[in-house]
């Protein structure tokens, strides 16, 4: 029954948004006439006040003005007409002409209404920094490479994918006293404490003199070699049943330190860590690490050549792994590295491509064990290294002034050092004695206001980002004055200063005008899309000189940033927060179903990604290598999980694939397959619906409230698709679904971890299969086959991934639409809206000769109006 | 079903040694502000302190182990509930409730005392815990406003958001919050600690004025973005005020020894023992009167006889018998310390009542059913406070009973004036106050 939609007081809102940026929009908009006639002609049936199809009712919305809340309605409104998904295909269908009036007009309203919203603030929104920014920011700034301060802070608010969105940076007092906390770690950690360099320690350390590894040696989880034999120096013979003689007795025989070569069969786990315990960095500091390390096999006390390159990890304690390094069969291979280490922290070996077990406890010990193992012949530390002193973080707060001992009978206190108590976070082996009773030193000046202003005058521009005016500087040296006059030092009055100047919120926001960005926060705009980091002094430089804004200027600028190291940055930031790798160990394996799945495959994962995403940069790789590439970034972890032969090693490096491969682009990445499971089943509706978010750029709708979730069976007996058909047999929930499950479905052919399935793994039924490489012992079965086939909406079948992506492939322009998309948030904070569509087509035309190259297109987006005014 | 526990790290009599100092402690008096805004905001204190405490293990529980079958006072004992039984009077089971709009399975967590919507969903904006809106107006009475706790993996998360939905980190040190409350420093230390309280307000002063100079170029939008820069700036002043008041007060001494961190994470049953013998401890002084505990075994193997796997990939169970039963040894411990917790509370009397009577102890998961990832039907119960308890209030389990309501009550509870509390639609129906 068709009605007559009453008023048209919404509809007249919307006019006059138009009529007032009307500036804005190239041909004036016709008569709101057609949006009335074309809704009641088209939609009123089912979207009138009675009917509310889908809980839209068009009465109500015409009432309304057109504002914030209801603009998403119109603008999903115009998209469904746009895509001929309204009317339904069963309905009477507009014509052409009609169709392309109405979008028309709803297209100038709505355009119009949002730039007249936008003109009070801009497309983005005042923002602060986020944590990552922040510790990046402090690195830079004082160049303190490895200062840990991110985790001091809680995390940050996402929006639209994001922790670059001002709505969702919110602020309290609990990230103000952490900056203040942080600000005091970063001056500690900067200001020097003594005028003299500190001594540098050089020494290599071996296996055979670190309690860990003695403990190993003794207890059957590591043997000692000697010329790629046993080396019966410590122990006679390998162990065969549980050695009860203490350590202490082989130290007090001299058995130890044993300096040979420590071949050990045990993996990093809760109760073992080969720690280089001899050696602790007294200093936060660069270190360069050398170490000497080879494979074997072990053949119940015989060392034969191994099977492949195994791959250790160096680790420092508590904070990770710092790099992989291969250990070729038989072949002591040296390494070196330069690895920033904080106080106190310790190295630690990882034998990590080994399958996690306990010779030392299972029966026969090491003299009966058949097994793999990792020998490390010493390791090197020299450190910290430091290119002249004091340090260049000191010198960009305190210049050349001299450091002076501090009288402790003056009645100043004394200047701020870590306490006592706290000096020794470890035990610091290397030095017996951590500087006791040391005289203080501290930094004076002769003309304390004279040199805190010149200090303050280079210090707060670079810390703000943009120029300081001298009212500005005075303030500070200010602060500065009324410190000195409550008798305190030199040191300690500019401390204060310094605390003042990374708690405001000059430092702490990014500060963009409204309108055109000026040359400083473009710069800043630049760098902190590109480094996730301050700008650097040649882009201060262009920015005070006035050139940044020239177009040419402008994309050399950009291809320094990506070309330099600190792009790393990015690359690690954006697929983090664009592919949800950030979330990767938020579920793991079940150790049951999938027990090849280690910490070194676990590391590998997201190390492909980036590596991928570096490919496609540095190549300027066309977009459509996001669903489809001939080559993949591998190393022979990932090799073995998918199955490609000739991979050797724990570097990531560039490998052809073959036709048919069932490899290349991001879908089929371990990283985004892991992260789109749960660490026990896979679900076709979430991993569908990540493609549909993340590659395709056409969010689905989000699930009604109250329908209750698949719960996951993995007795064996049905299978996902069997569960969810039921689920889809109610046509509430079909249309969506018809959507989302496609790309899902096809992806079911990769289990949890990404490996390539065609028969599902259970815990209960099924065949017993082959060990998968990284697995020793395995109780799985595989259960019921997979089927990977499917239909998109439009009709277009497919039988597996290889279809499936040949069908994505189609549309490249809509991959390249929503990698600029996701660029766009990213770099200016604020998700390409309805009124920016326009722009980012045009962005799309420009780089549609290099078939969307994802360099050229963030380039593009660079000298967009978009990213250069605010 | 058998549970291995270790020792108790603090043993129960030295805890009753402990209370036995503190109660010779005039709680009142001593721990009365008595200038700046402490003394400000405590011109009215509550004739009796109430208390709070909220607990969240955040991985759910196996529905049909917690529920009792029977509606009503009387029911029979769940299995959880069983290890609980001897308290039964002093606590009442919910079943049938739910926070409204609060879904996106493990993103729940961070609504579970907020009961903001829609957690996992982008652009997610939390909003103000419990424990913090009973903060903002009574934190001051105590040295310590409120306690943030973890007892969890490598993350600092939290049940605590700030009323700009920041999540409050929380603490993982038992020493440290033991140190917070108890230890003193020696006079040099005291004189050098205010002095940077001092140092750390004139630069709050100094940056507010920065930020003011900021104001005049910004839009409507980015002022408010700017606006919860002052507020912070005024809420950080606030405390630092209120730390130098404490700073010169002294601490109440204890005859329990400062605790020392359980570091392996896995000691899970340990972990929870310990943090809550400081809680207990901290409720006993008075050292705060709002806590939060957030128990999150995600990562975690806890050693527990027959548990071999890590808790997250068990929640997964898919139906597995031999999982479930995996599962149930690790949330038994959960009601094994619980059950410890109760017994200590109502050990230690505060006047005429015990201090179970009035503290309010919630415990609850943000999930019913883990492996289905859902949000409805959570398991939820409320010990002591000084209610009538000893009941089961079953609601509907397909319209779920909003479960703000019975935050509502316990604001009410705690003596503040609060009639609404998220998507709250009135008081907890069916509970009333002894």
């Amino acid at each position: 029954m068709r009605r007559r939609i009453s008023g048209i007081s919404g509809w007249l809102a919307l006019w006059a948004g138009a009529l007032l940026a009307s500036t804005a929009s190239a041909a004036p908009a016709a008569a709101p006439g057609i949006t009335r006639q074309f809704i009641e002609n088209r939609c009123a049936d089912c979207h009138d006040a009675d009917t509310k199809k889908g809980g839209l009712d068009l009465d109500a919305l015409l009432q309304t003005p057109l504002d914030e809340k209801t603009f998403p309605k119109w603008v999903r409104m115009h998209d469904l007409v746009r895509d001929g998904e309204m009317p339904p295909k069963k309905k009477p269908q507009p014509t052409e002409a009609e169709r392309a009036a109405f979008l028309a007009q709803v297209n100038s309203g709505l355009v119009a209404n949002e730039l007249a919203r936008r003109t009070a603030n801009g497309r983005s929104t005042f923002r602060r920094l986020n944590r990552t920014e922040y510790e990046n920011t402090l690195r830079d700034l004082f160049d303190l490479p490895g200062l840990p301060v991110r985790d001091l802070l809680p995390e940050d608010g996402r929006a639209d994918g994001y922790d670059k969105v001002g709505g969702a940076l919110d602020l309290s007092h609990v990230q103000l006293s952490k900056y203040m906390e942080a600000a005091d770690k970063a001056l500690n950690t900067a200001i020097a404490t003594q005028p003299e360099r500190p001594p540098l320690f050089k020494e290599r350390l071996y296996p055979g003199d670190q309690y860990q590894i003695k403990i190993a040696i003794t207890g059957g989880d590591a043997v000692c070699l000697k010329d790629f034999q046993y080396d019966p120096a410590v122990l006679a013979q390998p162990i065969s049943v549980k050695q009860t003689k203490p350590l202490r007795e082989f130290e007090q025989e001299k058995l130890f330190p044993y300096y040979g070569s420590v071949g050990i069969f045990r993996h990093d786990d809760d109760a073992f860590h080969a720690d280089f315990a001899r050696f602790a960095p007294i200093a936060a500091g660069f270190y360069r690490v050398r170490l000497s390390l080879w494979s074997f096999h072990w053949e119940k006390g015989q060392v034969q050549p191994s099977s492949r390159t195994e791959v250790a990890s160096l680790n420092a304690a508590e904070r990770g792994v710092l790099g992989y390094f291969d250990a070729p069969s038989l072949q002591p291979t040296e390494h070196e590295t330069v690895v920033w280490l904080n106080r106190g922290e310790n190295l630690v070996l990882n034998a990590a491509s080994l399958v996690p077990r306990r010779v030392g406890e299972e029966k026969g010990r090491a003299a009966e064990a058949t097994t793999a193992g990792i020998a490390i012949d010493w390791l090197e530390v020299e450190g910290s290294l430091i290119d002249a002193w004091p340090q260049a973080a000191h010198r960009r707060l305190f210049g050349d002034l001299p450091l002076t001992q501090f009288d402790k009978k003056s009645d100043l206190p004394p200047p701020r050092r870590i306490p006592q108590g706290q000096r020794v976070p470890a035990n610091l082996p290397n030095y017996k004695v951590d500087y006791p009773n040391q005289p203080l030193w501290t930094v004076t000046s002769s003309a304390p206001e004279q040199d805190a202003e010149k200090l303050l005058r280079d210090f707060l521009p670079r810390a703000f980002r943009h120029p300081v005016t001298e009212e500005e500087v005075g303030r500070y040296v200010g602060l500065v004055r009324t410190r000195l006059a409550a008798k305190v030092t030199f040191e300690e009055a500019m401390r204060t200063a310094y605390e003042a100047a990374l708690c405001s919120p000059d430092f702490l926001f990014l500060h963009e005008p409204r309108g055109p960005l000026d040359d400083h926060a473009l710069a800043a705009r630049l760098s902190y899309f590109l480094w996730n980091s301050t700008p650097d002094a040649e882009l201060t430089r262009l920015a005070d000189a006035g050139q940044l804004r020239n177009a040419a200027t402008l994309r050399a600028q950009t291809e320094r940033l990506l070309n330099d190291p600190k792009a790393a940055r990015f690359i690690a930031d954006f697929t983090d927060q664009w592919l949800d790798l950030r979330d990767l160990d938020l579920t793991s394996p079940d150790k049951k179903l999938y027990p090849e799945f280690h910490p070194i495959l676990r590391d590998a994962m997201p190390a492909e990604t980036r590596a991928f995403f570096r490919e496609m940069l540095v190549h300027n790789l066309p977009v459509r290598n996001v669903v489809r590439s001939d080559f993949a970034m591998l190393n022979q972890r990932l090799a073995d999980l998918y199955g490609i032969e000739g991979v050797s090693g724990g570097a990531v490096r560039k490998v052809p694939l073959a036709d048919g491969a069932l490899r290349g682009g991001l879908l089929t990445q371990a990283a985004v397959l892991k992260v789109t499971a749960n660490g026990t089943t896979t679900s076709p509706v979430k991993r569908g619906a990540w493609v549909m978010r993340k590659i395709l750029g056409q969010p689905p709708q989000p699930p009604p409230p109250s329908v209750p979730a698949v719960e996951p069976d993995i007795s064996g007996i049905t299978t996902i698709r069997e569960q969810l058909e039921k689920h889809r047999s109610d046509p509430a929930c079909a249309g969506c679904h018809a959507k989302i499950d496609p790309a899902g479905l096809a992806l079911e052919s990769y289990d949890v971890i990404g490996g390539w399935r065609d028969r599902y793994r259970s815990v209960q039924k099924g065949d017993t299969p082959a060990v998968p490489p990284g697995a020793r012992n395995i109780s799985f079965k595989l259960g019921p086959a997979v089927d990977p086939s499917g239909a998109l909406p439009d009709g277009r079948a497919f039988a597996n991934i290889d279809e499936l992506e040949r069908l994505l492939l189609a549309n490249e322009r809509q991959l390249a639409r929503n990698l600029t998309g996701q660029f766009l948030t990213y770099a200016t904070g604020a998700a390409p809206s309805f009124a920016d569509r326009a722009e980012v087509e045009r962005i799309l035309d420009t780089t549609q000769k290099s078939s969307y190259g994802v360099r050229s297109l963030v380039d593009a987006v660079i000298q967009s109006p978009l990213f250069l005014n605010k | 079903m058998s549970t291995h526990i270790a020792q108790p790290i603090l043993s129960r009599r030295a805890f009753l040694r402990g209370a036995g100092i503190t109660l010779a402690l005039p709680f009142l008096e001593a721990m009365q502000p008595v200038f700046g805004a402490a003394a400000k905001a405590a011109v009215a204190p509550s004739a009796t302190p109430r208390r709070m405490l909220a607990i969240e293990t955040n991985m759910g529980l196996i529905a049909a182990n917690f529920f009792p079958k029977e509606n009503g006072h009387d029911w029979t004992p769940s299995p959880y509930l069983e290890l609980i039984q001897q308290h039964r009077r002093d606590f009442t089971v919910f079943s049938g409730t739910s926070h409204p709009a609060v879904d996106g399975g493990h993103a729940a967590e961070l609504a579970f005392l907020t009961a903001a919507a829609h957690p996992g969903a982008g652009g997610f904006k939390n909003s103000i815990s419990l424990d913090q809106y009973a903060a903002e107006q009574i934190g001051t009475r105590t040295r310590i406003q409120s306690l943030t706790i973890l007892v969890g993996s490598e993350n600092r998360h939290s049940l605590s958001f700030t009323r700009s939905g920041v999540m409050i980190p929380g603490e993982k040190s038992a020493a440290a919050i033991y140190r917070r409350m108890f230890v003193q420093g020696t006079p040099a230390e005291v004189t050098a600690r205010v002095n940077d309280l001092r140092v750390g307000r004139s630069v709050l002063d100094f940056v507010n004025d920065s930020a003011k100079r900021m104001q005049g170029g910004l839009g409507p939008r980015d002022r408010e973005r700017l606006d919860q820069y002052f507020t912070s700036v005024r809420d950080l002043e606030g405390q630092l005020v209120e730390s130098e008041a404490w700073e010169q007060r002294p601490k109440p001494k204890v005859a329990v020894p400062e605790p020392k961190d359980i570091t392996d994470n896995n000691l899970l049953v340990q972990r929870m023992q310990q943090m809550f013998g400081v809680v207990r401890l901290a409720l006993e002084t008075d050292s705060t009167r709002l806590i939060t505990v957030f128990i999150n075994p995600f990562s975690m193997v806890p050693v527990i006889e027959g548990v071999t796997h890590e808790t997250h990939s068990i929640t997964h169970h898919g139906n597995r018998p031999e999982t479930l039963q995996e599962l149930a040894l690790i949330e038994a411990a959960h009601f094994r310390m619980l059950d410890e917790l109760l017994t200590g509370l109502k050990g230690a009397k505060e006047e005429s009542e015990t201090l179970l009577d009035r503290t309010q102890v919630l415990f609850g998961s943000c999930m019913g059913n883990a492996n289905a990832h859902d949000n409805h039907n959570l398991p939820m119960l409320l010990a002591g406070g000084g209610y009538r308890h000893g009941q089961h209030l079953a609601f509907d389990q397909k319209q779920n009973y909003p479960l703000p309501n019975l935050y509502v009550s316990m604001l009410q509870r705690m003596g503040l004036e609060a009639d609404k509390f998220a998507s709250s639609t009135g008081t907890m129906r069916g509970l009333e106050v002894a």
